[in-house]
């Protein structure tokens, strides 16, 4: 397959027109040029848009001086935040059932302080969990959402209001896990218990 | 309710930071706690979190407690990223997060003083944070086109800015006698310069 040269992808960029030879070549799947082209119209843009507006410069040295300070406190204690939880499991790897010559379904139950997070995999790759509070008046917080870590974007999901949550392409790999609203953070670090962990 | 948060503070190039770290050791460096690591981030990063709190309507007040919160759950969080590409994903997301539960609570407490009646409280649906998310696309490639662009020599930076900064950017011509350079390498010095920028980004634009 001829790819186009940087110099016909710029001018289209340029552009913001691309020639019909070149539509033509990116219908035939070239992935590629289509990169290329995309990645050329996307910087010429944001050229074209200027620098984003800087934080206020108060904002920024209000940050700085307490991710500093924060920095220096946990180097001296690495145990001083005191909504973080790191969650012990303690139940792992229940198989709820078997198919073919592998399990289908895993779960695991981890408790962070006053809350459980009971997480499986169920059949097709979904992630299903629910988060439940042990102690008497302790409500999750209305927004709470189980956030997925993985190595790339994270994954957000809203929990429904009985604490539960679904994620229907649960990254492949190892990969930690927080539910986080207001005021409360628990945080599974490296779960993933697909294929491979 | 307050007016949404407006300002709007210095547009345009600006000062070059320069000299910047490659994000693996921006990203090392955060991870084994280097205080000065924060600040860099906060250069790189912060108009990105600002943009962010500032495109979700929030009162001035609000749009900082978002822009703080954003870093302080970064430091919380930073040793779960093991990615180093994934770092400015991992603030735009949480920024949007934390953006997106401003705006419910100011909106919940707006309808509480307004005394509305008890079903219009509606609460933000997952429409209206799927939208929010997905906001501040063009901004997270205005950030990050500007932060590679300020890893490149400063030829590069000044030809590049010269030539496509704004709606009536400047002509070969300019550029030439601007920074008095033969007019026959402005076109292969701008290729050059563009392929660089585009090199360090492949990362965060695929």
């Amino acid at each position: 397959m001829k790819h186009f040269t940087q110099e016909q992808l710029l001018a289209a960029a340029e552009a913001e027109q691309v020639p019909s030879d070149i539509q033509k070549h990116l219908d035939e799947g070239c992935m590629d040029c289509e990169f290329r082209l995309q990645t050329y119209t996307r910087i010429l843009r944001s050229l074209r848009a200027g620098r984003p507006p800087e934080a206020p410069a108060a904002w920024t040295e209000r940050a700085g001086q307490f991710l500093r300070e924060k920095t220096a406190a946990a180097s001296a204690d690495p145990y001083t935040d005191p909504y973080t939880f790191l969650a012990e499991p303690v139940e792992l790897g229940q198989m709820a059932a078997v198919r073919g010559r592998r399990p289908t379904s895993m779960r695991s139950v981890w408790r962070a302080g006053p809350f459980e997070i009971d997480l499986a995999y169920i059949e097709g790759g979904a992630l299903v969990g629910q988060v439940q509070s042990l102690e008497a008046g302790r409500e999750l917080p209305e927004d709470a959402a189980c956030i997925v870590y993985p190595e790339g974007e994270p994954i957000v999901v809203p929990l429904e209001a009985n604490g539960d949550f679904r994620i229907s392409r649960p990254p492949g790999g190892p990969f930690s896990i927080c539910i986080e609203g207001e005021d409360l953070r628990l945080l599974v670090e490296q779960t993933g218990m697909g294929e491979g962990s | 309710m307050d007016e949404p948060y407006a300002d709007d503070p210095k547009e345009g190039p600006g000062a070059t930071p320069g000299g910047l770290r490659s994000l693996r050791e921006l990203h090392s460096a955060l991870r084994n706690g280097e205080p000065e690591a924060w600040d860099e981030c906060l250069a790189r990063f912060g108009s990105l979190v600002h943009g962010i709190a500032r495109n979700a309507g929030l009162d001035r007040d609000s749009a900082e407690d978002v822009f703080q919160d954003t870093w302080v759950s970064l430091h919380g969080q930073v040793g779960l990223l093991r990615h180093p590409a994934a770092l400015p994903g991992w603030i735009s997301t949480t920024a949007k997060r934390l953006a997106w539960r401003a705006a419910t609570r100011d909106r919940r407490r707006t309808e509480r003083e307004n005394r509305v009646a008890r079903e219009q409280q509606a609460q933000v649906s997952l429409k209206e944070e799927t939208d929010l998310l997905g906001a501040s696309v063009g901004l997270e490639d205005r950030v990050a086109v500007w932060e590679a662009l300020d890893r490149l020599s400063e030829r590069c930076r000044d030809l590049l800015v010269l030539l496509h900064l704004g709606q009536e950017s400047g002509t070969y011509e300019q550029a030439s006698k601007q920074l008095a350079m033969p007019l026959g390498s402005v076109g292969p010095t701008r290729q050059r310069c563009l392929e660089k920028l585009a090199r360090e980004l492949e990362s965060r634009f695929e």
